[in-house]
């Protein structure tokens, strides 16, 4: 299988302090990867490299064969990488319809149209409530997000990034705060749009990169310990020391 | 019916005042809804984009100076004027972009008043051509083919069809995909990005409609106030439409013209009184701040829902 992301030897300081230190990996197309480490491990700093919000100190990103180290954020979202937040980040006085819209308008490159831009709307509406009625929130796409439940909010965070169609989404602890049912609604959703979108997933509930991933990547003190299937990287000795004793337990 | 009802009451408003009121007065609220539109192009900026610009003025001002500069070469047919008052307001607006909209927040503030403080130096220093610390006078009447458009009512109607047609395009703006996207840039700039917005361009655009808007009410402006000068470009009249913008009520666009209307009616009348005018207005402002933070317009929509309620 080829690699969608290469990342070769990317490290990041701030100050002294070494945030991220020469970390290789790749995505397979198709696949789902988890990223896992304790607090402060680099996972997020990791993310804004290969998105583009950070520059890293040393090495490369390539995404699909090409080098994308001197591309914006805006940029790379136009190859099909996009990314999610730790927490989510929406338009709190826009509705949740609109919400959507912002980014499904601007995938079809409609974002900042004025005059004549009625049809842009109308399709872009269409696509929010074809997202809205696929996750359940139909009877919300009114209500201005900053009314929103916590996990409608993660919901609806999680469907603005599926509105750009990405070809590799990063979501960054997707998961974070919800109750099991909810966080396997979520899961669910993202499952669904396996075909077309690959996926890097942080994560620090354990379960859940077990079971929704094809392999794990495990960071600590910004080093990438192991890259391996869910069975080895629970085998792996180290990680079983830094993370995953309270689970060996 | 709510798309006809603003641009029928309106026309009708216009009509009723063109008939009953008086010559000063005409005047006097032509220069109100010709500022006013100005100050709502500031709106579409400050209210929707949180771009904060002291050059406002500059963009008001340099398309003032243009349309009385070529009326004085050309004469002062409406269509051109309106044309060079736009294309100078967009121009003006595309340079001061490249400029103010590298920084953020306080840098672009600051750039802003810079730059538009170059724009007041050529002005005042460029003699030959603006009249310098004289500014402009004497310039012919404004026309639309055969008819003349110097007089009180004809320029009232014009500043009034200027008003609403440019509330009407500030409106669709807002509700455009660019608009939408400028409120993006406004509480999410971060996560614009990360959809793949690309915040220069974005900002750049607004502003150029901006400067368009403030181009054409700048156009009529030297026809109604019979003068053009240095003031016009000056930072002190960037400051004064926050001001009047503060108190009509930011990001409501109509409420741009209850804020000029307040602050030119205590200059206008209340100046004739004392020269401590300016008291006032940091009276009113004030006075609004605490008891309509949002503006006169969402306070007056408070006010008649409530009595609509009782
Ligand atoms: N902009 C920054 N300036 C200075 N230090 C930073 C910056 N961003 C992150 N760090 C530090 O780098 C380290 C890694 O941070 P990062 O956010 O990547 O960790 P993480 O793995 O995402 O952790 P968490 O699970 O808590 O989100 C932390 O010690 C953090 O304090
Ligand atoms: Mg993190």
């Amino acid at each position: 299988m080829t690699a969608l992301l290469q990342v070769e030897g990317v490290g990041k300081k701030f100050g002294e302090f070494a945030a991220v230190s020469d970390v290789t990996l790749d995505l397979r197309a198709g696949e789902t990867l988890g990223l896992i480490g304790p607090n402060g491990a680099g996972k997020t700093t990791l993310f804004n490299m290969i998105t583009g919000f950070l520059k890293p100190d040393t090495g490369h990103v390539r995404f699909d064969g090409a080098a994308i180290d001197r591309l914006s954020p805006a940029q790379r979202v136009a190859r099909g990488l996009v990314r999610s937040f730790q927490k989510p980040m929406l338009f709190p006085a826009l509705s949740l319809r609109e919400n959507i819209a912002m980014a499904s308008r601007q995938h079809a490159g409609r974002g900042l149209s004025w005059l004549g831009s009625l049809r842009a709307t109308r399709a872009a509406n269409e696509e929010s409530d074809r997202l809205l009625a696929e996750s359940g929130l139909t009877h919300r796409a009114e209500a201005r997000v900053a009314d929103l439940a916590y996990g409608e909010q993660r919901m609806a965070d999680l469907l603005i990034a599926l509105a750009l169609r990405p070809r590799l989404l990063l979501l960054d602890e997707p998961t974070a705060g919800l109750a099991p049912e909810e966080a396997r609604r979520l899961l669910a959703i993202i499952r669904r749009h396996d075909a077309e979108t690959s996926v890097m997933l942080i994560t620090h509930e354990v379960e859940i990169a077990f079971a929704a991933c094809d392999r794990i990547a495990m960071l600590n003190l910004g080093r990438l310990l192991c890259l391996d299937t869910p069975a080895a990287v629970q085998a792996h000795p180290a990680v079983r020391d830094a993370y995953l004793g309270a689970l060996a337990a | 019916m709510n798309r006809l009802a603003l641009p029928l009451g309106g026309l009708l408003a216009i009509a009723m005042v063109a008939v009953l009121a008086g010559d000063f007065q005409l005047r006097f609220l032509a220069e109100i809804l010709i500022i006013g539109t100005a100050v709502m192009s500031l709106d579409l900026l400050i209210g929707f984009g949180g771009l904060i610009s002291l050059g406002h003025a500059a963009l008001f001002g340099s398309a003032a100076y243009a349309a009385a500069i070529a009326a004085q070469h050309w004469g002062a047919s409406l269509p051109v004027m309106l044309g060079i008052g736009i294309a100078m307001g967009t121009a003006v607006a595309a340079v001061m972009g490249l400029v103010i909209l590298r920084a953020g927040n306080l840098f672009l503030l600051i750039l802003a008043l810079l730059f538009g403080q170059i724009v007041w130096e050529i002005a005042f220093h460029w003699r030959d051509v603006t009249g310098g610390a004289d500014g402009l006078r004497g310039l012919p009447t404004l026309s639309l083919g055969p008819w003349a458009l110097g007089d009180a009512r004809s320029l009232f109607v014009l500043a009034g069809l200027l008003a609403l047609g440019c509330l009407g395009l500030a409106r669709s703006f807002v509700a455009s995909p660019l608009g939408r996207a400028l409120i993006g840039t406004r509480e999410q700039p971060i996560r614009m990005q990360a959809l793949g917005y690309n915040l220069f361009s974005l900002r750049f655009r607004a502003l150029l409609v901006s400067g368009a808007m403030a181009g054409a009410a700048g156009a009529l402006y030297p026809f109604v106030n019979l003068y053009v000068g240095p003031q016009s470009v000056h930072w002190t009249l960037s400051a004064t439409m926050i001001i009047m913008l503060v108190i009509g009520g930011v990001g409501s666009l109509w409420g741009s013209f209850l804020g000029t209307a307040a602050y030119l009616a205590l200059q206008t009348y209340v100046g004739a009184w004392t020269d401590r005018w300016q008291l006032c207005v940091g009276l009113l402002f004030v006075l609004t701040v605490l008891v309509m933070p949002q503006g006169l317009a969402s306070g007056l929509l408070r006010l008649a829902r409530k009595a609509r309620r009782s």
